[in-house]
């Protein structure tokens, strides 16, 4: 029996993850817990979660692992410093006390806290990245490419993987990032650093996406040169992340024709198509370094990781744009992804054991039993009625959803990484033309140009969506945006964006059945076996993980109905004034 | 052989079981989970699932019962019949096979003897102090630890108990008829009062018990040094500067045996930080052998 735990923290998104005898048992984010988004604190929570859910305390654990060095991220840190010394001096002042005093002492608070005495084992982070999604895969061998934000040094890494080693062979290094150029033109629009990434995402269809005809790419495209084998390095004078903060210096302001918008600005033509500049600039520079990778690897296989992968818009054309057959990206690719690549590494790699593990589904997080949520729901006086069977279970929640209503689903254990798959999720009629609204203004109170997304049974995917056949399993996880079939485009217009395409979540069988049966129960009697699914949690909180966060979720939003185990619980049947979601959507 | 104290104790326990509950409240082995307090889940996960373990002085058997569903060999020992028939009638219900009962006298050790085993994990909580002869029946138990098993004794601690003894005054004079006080005083400690059976049984144990004695940290280290009991923590810690986690780390953990000056600074603590427990501590370590008969090793280390 081998134990192994992988700690990510004090960055973004710190998590934990336990693994057991070569495969992940156990994996949560802090900020679930805490209900503090993107929370950086050290995972208490979640490495008791993780333990429980064992039924071991630490002292049974054989290695921890940490995802990064953080000594040599220091080193960085303070080469960045003196290099740029003295505009540096600042920034010097405030960051260099958490370090001393925090950072740095990850191993004390392993020892002191955590009360461990077995071995600590620190992987270098890109490593940690590309284990957690070659490791988990389904590959015996494939290429790998890791793009983040930035790691120790390391911003742009790709290797090769085969059966259980990993050699990482080339990388692009700090300051030239893919990752920070997102994150400067997510500040230049108004929205918050390593999280709102996503929105300018969302955002970019509604620019012009034609490299020709966007005004914005040629401007932007002087920022960064991208060489034929797709590495590329940044005109530093247009940025600032590498001595202060995150924002856009003066000079790239000057370039793109205006100051930093503030926050919630209206997004007009120019933002869309700075969106849609940068959205061309990333895939442009992802599918060159694609290329370059097949031609040196010569692997038809590809897995992705680091934050860039979760850019679901262009991971939706590398099948089409690149040499490569067959995709998979981790579904946490983000920092708190790397903790199961880090028990993954350790034990495949270091310990030198046979993989045994391929994740399938997300659904590592806290699970509650049928006895548990009765006793939440009994204790707090909560007015529900409880479903005969299953049966009568998706019958009536089926109803619910052909009538419009939205309803809270509450099954299995929590998801992994930021996507709802169904665990935590809301859902609603994708066919009702107001839903879209309805759940932008009453449930989640986000921005109105954000599509939703929708949920469809594997076997269904390729009637409705313009996938590649076969499908790629990344679609599980959300991971991939596909054109939804032009006929089809009219008749699901809540979960259709702007240019016609849809982020699906495909749903096997053996994945969620009961969340499967509920999709084909909904298509037999709606006539589109399709769900609008979007994650249950109100802008700016993280996704819901006890019962109690769900309940209190539905009673401040617009969700009308709760199913929560085999229980249903009405809104309106509950007392009202609990609290205001309004007051507290924010970022 | 059974003492004045013995006589009285048990009569008590036979009246008053502890700690009480009715047997349709558990519907399920998995009630039997959701219901544990939350330091029985940590001492569940604490002991690995090959161990054999004897709580003694079970009562009513709640976390006996938790501690067998995952184990081969658990036992169960008290001297009050009542409490020990709400046992019995728990385990036929759940048809606990690695559930074992049996009615033991730990002031005697001919009874203790009669166990027949003897046991990985020795669990002795909020037992000694109501026997009248705390020392004695610790001695005892230590006949029910294999070398190199571990131990945990639950006392009432001399300083934390003040306000808990102060509250017993002012129950039995001044707040004799009114029951709101006395209410209060017992959601003091439980926090909620809203399980009536829970709140009677938890008052007959804190406020009606006949007797009661209360030790300090220090006498339980004397204890433990002078029989070959090695020192592992204490639940509140005594170590200083540090405020372990010990849902994560578990407890029986090596930590560092607290100095006079510690354990006066930490006990001084406990009167205000435990008073809502009435100065409840726990003591955990590793037996190793009987000093004082020359079968114990002098130092030993945790491999």
């Amino acid at each position: 029996m081998v134990y192994v735990l992988g700690i990510s923290c004090y960055y973004h998104d710190s998590s934990a993850a336990l693994l057991h005898d070569g495969k992940i048992v156990a994996a949560a984010e802090e900020e679930r817990f805490t209900r503090k988004k993107h929370d950086t604190s050290f995972p208490i929570h979640a490495i008791r979660y993780c333990l429980k859910s064992q039924n071991i305390t630490i002292q049974d654990v054989d290695v921890v692992g940490f995802y990064e060095k953080p000594f040599l991220k220091f080193e960085r840190l303070l080469y960045q410093h003196l290099q740029m010394f003295p505009k540096t001096f600042k920034n010097f002042l405030t960051s260099t006390p958490s370090w001393l005093h925090q950072k740095l002492r990850v191993m004390k608070k392993i020892r002191k806290e955590l009360r461990y005495k077995g071995n600590v084992i620190f992987i270098n982070h890109h490593m940690a990245h590309a284990a957690s999604t070659f490791l988990a895969s389904p590959f015996d061998e494939a290429a790998i490419l890791t793009i983040d934000g930035v790691g120790e040094w390391t911003t742009t890494a790709y290797g090769l993987g085969e059966g259980n080693s990993i050699n990482l062979m080339k990388e692009i290094r700090f300051p030239h990032s893919i990752g920070l150029l997102y994150s400067t033109i997510t500040a230049y629009l108004g929205f918050s650093v390593n999280n709102s990434e996503y929105k300018v995402m969302g955002l970019a269809p509604y620019g012009i996406m034609d490299r020709q005809k966007n005004p914005m790419y040629k401007k932007l495209r002087k920022v960064v040169e991208i060489k034929d084998d797709g590495s590329f390095r940044f005109d530093l004078s247009y940025f600032k992340y590498h001595y202060s903060d995150r924002m856009p210096s003066k000079k790239l302001c000057n370039l793109l024709g205006g100051p930093v918008l503030p926050r919630d600005a209206d997004m007009g033509e120019r933002e869309q198509n700075i969106a849609a500049a940068l959205q061309l600039i990333t895939e442009e520079a992802i599918q060159k370094i694609l290329t370059h990778i097949h031609k040196v690897i010569k692997s038809d296989n590809i897995v992705l990781a680091g934050g860039v992968a979760l850019n679901s818009v262009y991971n939706g054309k590398i099948l089409r744009t690149t040499p490569f057959k067959k995709i998979w990206i981790q579904p946490n690719s983000s920092d708190g992804g790397t903790t199961i690549g880090v028990c993954l590494y350790i034990y495949n790699t270091l310990m030198g054991k046979k993989r045994v593990y391929v994740q399938n589904d997300a659904y590592l997080g806290p699970s509650y039993s049928t006895e548990e949520v009765k006793a939440y729901l009994d204790k707090n006086n909560i007015k529900y009625t409880t479903f005969r069977d299953r049966q009568e279970l998706i019958q009536k929640t089926t109803d619910l959803l052909v009538d419009n209503q939205v309803v809270g689903w509450f099954h299995e254990g929590m998801e992994w990484g930021p996507r709802a798959l169904g665990a935590r999720s809301i859902l609603a009629n994708p066919s009702n033309p107001e839903a879209k609204e309805l759940l932008n203004e009453k449930v989640k109170h986000r921005e109105k140009f954000r599509p939703f997304a929708p949920v469809v049974c594997v076997d269904d995917a390729l009637t409705y969506f313009d996938c590649d056949d076969p499908l790629p399993e990344p679609t599980d996880f959300m991971l991939m945006v596909y054109p939804i079939h032009k006929k089809w485009q009219s008749k699901i217009p809540s979960v259709t964006h702007v240019d016609g395409s849809g982020r699906l979540q495909s749903i096997r069988r053996d994945q969620n059945p009961l969340y499967y049966d509920l999709i084909k129960a909904f298509g037999r009697k709606s006539g589109i076996p399709i769900l609008i699914n979007t994650s249950f949690n109100i802008r700016g909180e993280p996704i819901v993980c006890t019962p109690h966060d769900a309940y209190k979720c539905m009673m401040g939003t617009g969700i009308d109905y709760l199913v929560m185990d085999k229980f249903l619980i009405k809104r309106a049947s509950n007392p009202k004034d609990m609290w205001d979601s309004e007051k507290l959507a924010q970022d | 052989m059974v003492t004045k104290v013995g006589k009285k104790v048990s009569e008590f326990y036979n009246k008053s079981p502890f700690p009480d509950f009715s047997l349709d409240r558990f519907n399920s082995k998995e009630d039997l989970r959701i219901t544990a307090y939350p330091f029985a889940k940590i001492l569940d996960r604490s002991i690995p699932e090959d161990a054999s373990i004897i709580d003694v002085g079970t009562g009513t058997g709640q976390l006996s019962a938790l501690l067998s569903l995952r184990r081969k060999n658990v036992w169960g020992i008290d001297f009050s019949e009542g409490s020990l028939k709400k046992a019995i009638a728990l385990k036929n219900k759940y048809k606990l096979d690695s559930y074992h009962l049996k009615i033991v006298d730990i002031l005697d050790v001919d009874q203790i003897r009669s166990v027949g085993q003897k046991f990985d994990y020795v669990l002795c909580m909020g037992v000694l102090h109501h026997t009248g002869d705390t020392y004695g029946a610790f001695k005892n138990i230590l006949e029910l630890v294999k070398p190199g098993g571990c131990i945990c004794i639950g006392l009432y601690n001399r300083y934390g108990r003040i306000p808990l003894k102060i509250r017993i005054l002012l129950a039995r004079t001044i707040f004799k008829n009114n029951d709101r006080v006395k209410e209060w005083f017992i959601r003091m400690q439980i926090g909620d009062v809203k399980d009536k059976e829970r709140a009677r049984g938890w008052w007959n144990d804190q406020f009606e018990h006949p007797h009661e004695t209360t030790h300090t940290v220090g006498e339980v280290n004397k204890w433990f040094r002078k029989h070959g009991v090695e020192f592992f923590e204490t639940v509140p810690s005594t170590v200083m500067f540090e405020n372990p986690d010990f849902e994560v780390s578990g407890v029986w953990n090596q930590s560092k045996r607290p100095n006079l000056m510690v354990r006066i600074f930490k006990q001084f603590k406990w009167i205000w930080s435990t008073h809502h427990e009435g100065g409840y501590w726990l003591t955990f370590g590793r037996y190793i052998g009987d000093v004082e008969n020359g079968d114990g090793k002098k130092s030993y280390k945790r491999e």
